[in-house]
């Protein structure tokens, strides 16, 4: 289905620029053209329907030819954040069977590290000049293209990515392409896209939000999608804090004409707080995006006087893309809503009885979508709790207004925030409770000014412990984002009389 | 107007009680305090306490790397916005 998907709007579009990222600019025609050779070049590496590909890569034009490759080959691209480390690299390629991993030559060490660690052949495909391990990802587009004759639809799996529970250990999310076609469908419907738009990518691809509302949006539309390239000086490319990037970012909403951006609220702040300059231009913007956590008023409001827009909140999963906007004429009278379902999704509110809540009254958020995925890999217990009678329950807490509008007041499950990552504390809990001179460890997060919290280890010890051992235990074994900054021990984790841990207290 | 050797002690101040994690003698005139851990939080942390402190606000164009790289770098900064 995403094969026809991206031929439909080549061939409507095939001089709009579908991708562009620093001086890399391709039309759809040769973003087509690109995919052909590159699923040529995959299935000469022996990928081939249902094998498990990798992508450990920023956002750049690659994940898109990568993405739709695998897709041409009726393969499952595996999305992965290209910051993790190589102990959690290792486990998602392990559990999901990966055959072929492509990322970038930043990356390309510790995958390599991981493939000569494991029992099972697994390919590296390097995307950059020379790469010292792997296969160049240039070399890949020699090879002659696959037939582009579409045939009948694929419906199968396309899509794994892994998401974060209760129980702290990620589980495995599939996604089938009649499920990310549907998703694709909803969000053009939904949010008007155009070929006449061009949307501003600067969330990840590989999380669902990015996923959807970039790569999809522009591909099933024929829409640009703009890149923000990685920074680089003097050939050396670096990480750097996203307020350095802010001129950058608004040169380019102005050049390329952005007109959505689908962002997240530590960015909205970032960009809110932009010294008066009058060179910048964000007339071409019509539609700010904001989802990942909750959008604070004063964001909004700061965001909607600085530059007289609006951010319109949006409310997804992994397990379902995005499923909730508001698209209000006027949302600074709840600017605090989610909206209303998307096309083609059923949001429920159930109460504690089970039954559907009345308008105002809180209960557990339920989706039924096509865009759904069946459930969690390998994981009945949990898929009997939260997959039920169509629905997924998604543990977020919620109310609907009368007018059926959505608002989030909160979760059944505990993630901390922190510049733009959702972590969730179980998995670094998980992680120090096996540091040898840890008794018991708490984490939480502490609230920062400028929308963020700051993670926190609260840590009972035994015997000889201190800060720099749990930061450098954690640093082996977790990305960097979910690393702690503050450490601070404690004789004992304060609990309630039914032993439960009191998180507010340590916070 | 402040004494160089007070602006630098101020900007030692504030990047200390940001990147909690370093300690005084981990942290020179020249260290990158990128490489000291300094994330997207921190990063807006650092700016708008440098504004405060200061009594200075930085323009667009100030908000880069080189100027906010090292303590010296930021010591620069804040010089000229001061006109010292």
């Amino acid at each position: 289905m995403l094969n026809q998907m991206l031929d439909k709007t080549a061939s409507s579009y095939p001089d709009n620029d579908a991708v562009v990222s620093g001086e890399s600019r391709l039309t759809y025609h040769a973003l087509r053209e690109t995919v052909l050779k590159l699923a040529g070049g995959l299935r000469a590496q022996g990928v081939s329907e249902s094998d498990c590909v990798a992508l450990v890569l920023p956002n750049c034009p690659e994940f898109l030819t990568s993405f739709f490759a695998i897709s041409r080959l009726h393969a499952i691209a595996l999305l992965l954040n290209p910051s993790f480390k190589e102990s959690e690299l290792t486990h998602y390629v392990e559990d999901s069977e990966t055959t072929l991993i492509i990322t970038d030559t930043a990356r390309a060490e510790i995958c390599q590290a991981l493939i000569d660690k494991s029992d099972r052949q697994i390919k590296l495909v390097v995307v950059g000049d020379t790469p010292v391990s792997g296969v160049a990802f240039s070399e890949l587009l020699n090879h002659a293209p696959v037939d582009a004759v579409s045939t009948v639809p694929y419906e199968g799996t396309v899509l794994y990515q892994y998401t974060s529970g209760s129980t702290g250990k990620p589980k495995r999310v599939s996604r089938t392409q009649v499920n990310v076609f549907s998703q694709a469908k909803s969000c053009v419907d939904t949010l008007g896209v155009t070929m006449e738009d061009s949307i501003f990518c600067s969330v990840p691809m590989y999380h669902a939000y990015g996923f959807g509302e970039c790569l999809l949006a522009a591909t099933c539309s024929g829409a640009k999608l703009v890149i923000l390239e990685p920074y680089s000086k003097d050939g050396v490319v670096s990480e750097i804090p996203f307020v350095f990037r802010r001129p950058r970012v608004l040169e380019l909403i102005k050049t390329e004409k952005v007109s959505i951006l689908p962002s997240v609220p530590y960015v909205y702040s970032i960009l809110a707080s932009t010294p008066p300059d009058p060179t910048i231009d964000l007339s071409t913007l019509r539609l700010c995006i904001s989802a990942g956590n909750f959008l604070a008023k004063d964001i909004f409001d700061k965001f909607l006087l600085r530059f007289g827009l609006p951010i319109r909140q949006l409310y997804g999963c992994t397990e379902a893309g995005s499923v909730a906007i508001n698209m209000a004429a006027s949302p600074e009278q709840r600017f605090d809503s989610v909206g209303q379902p998307m096309n083609g999704v059923e949001i429920k509110v159930i109460g504690d009885d089970g039954n559907e809540a009345q308008p105002g009254v809180t209960g557990e958020l339920a989706i039924k979508s096509n865009t759904l995925t069946q459930g969690y890999h390998d994981a009945p217990e949990v898929n009997k709790e939260v997959f039920r009678e169509g629905h997924y329950f998604t543990s977020d807490l919620g109310t609907k207004d009368k007018d059926g509008y959505i608002f989030i007041t909160g979760r059944k499950k505990i993630f901390i925030d922190t510049g733009g990552h959702k972590v969730d504390p179980f998995e670094i809990e998980n992680i120090l409770a096996t540091h040898p001179n840890v008794k018991e460890v708490v984490v939480v997060g502490t609230k920062r000014p400028y929308a963020g919290e700051v993670i926190k280890a609260v840590v009972v010890a035994q015997g000889e412990c201190d800060e720099s051992s749990i930061i450098n235990y954690c640093q082996d074994k977790l990305a960097d984002f979910k690393n702690p900054r503050i450490v601070e021990f404690r004789d004992e984790i304060p609990k309630s009389a039914l032993g439960k841990i009191l998180r507010k207290d340590l916070i | 107007m402040m004494a160089t050797e007070e602006i630098k002690s101020k900007i030692y101040s504030v990047v200390l009680s940001i990147l909690t994690n370093t300690t005084e003698d981990q942290i020179s005139d020249d260290s990158d305090i990128f490489a000291l851990g300094l994330d997207s939080v921190n990063a807006m942390n650092l700016i708008f306490r440098l504004q405060e402190e200061f009594g200075v606000e930085f323009d667009m164009g100030e908000i880069n790397l080189d100027n906010f790289r090292t303590v010296s770098n930021m010591e620069e900064l804040v010089k000229s916005k001061q006109g010292v």
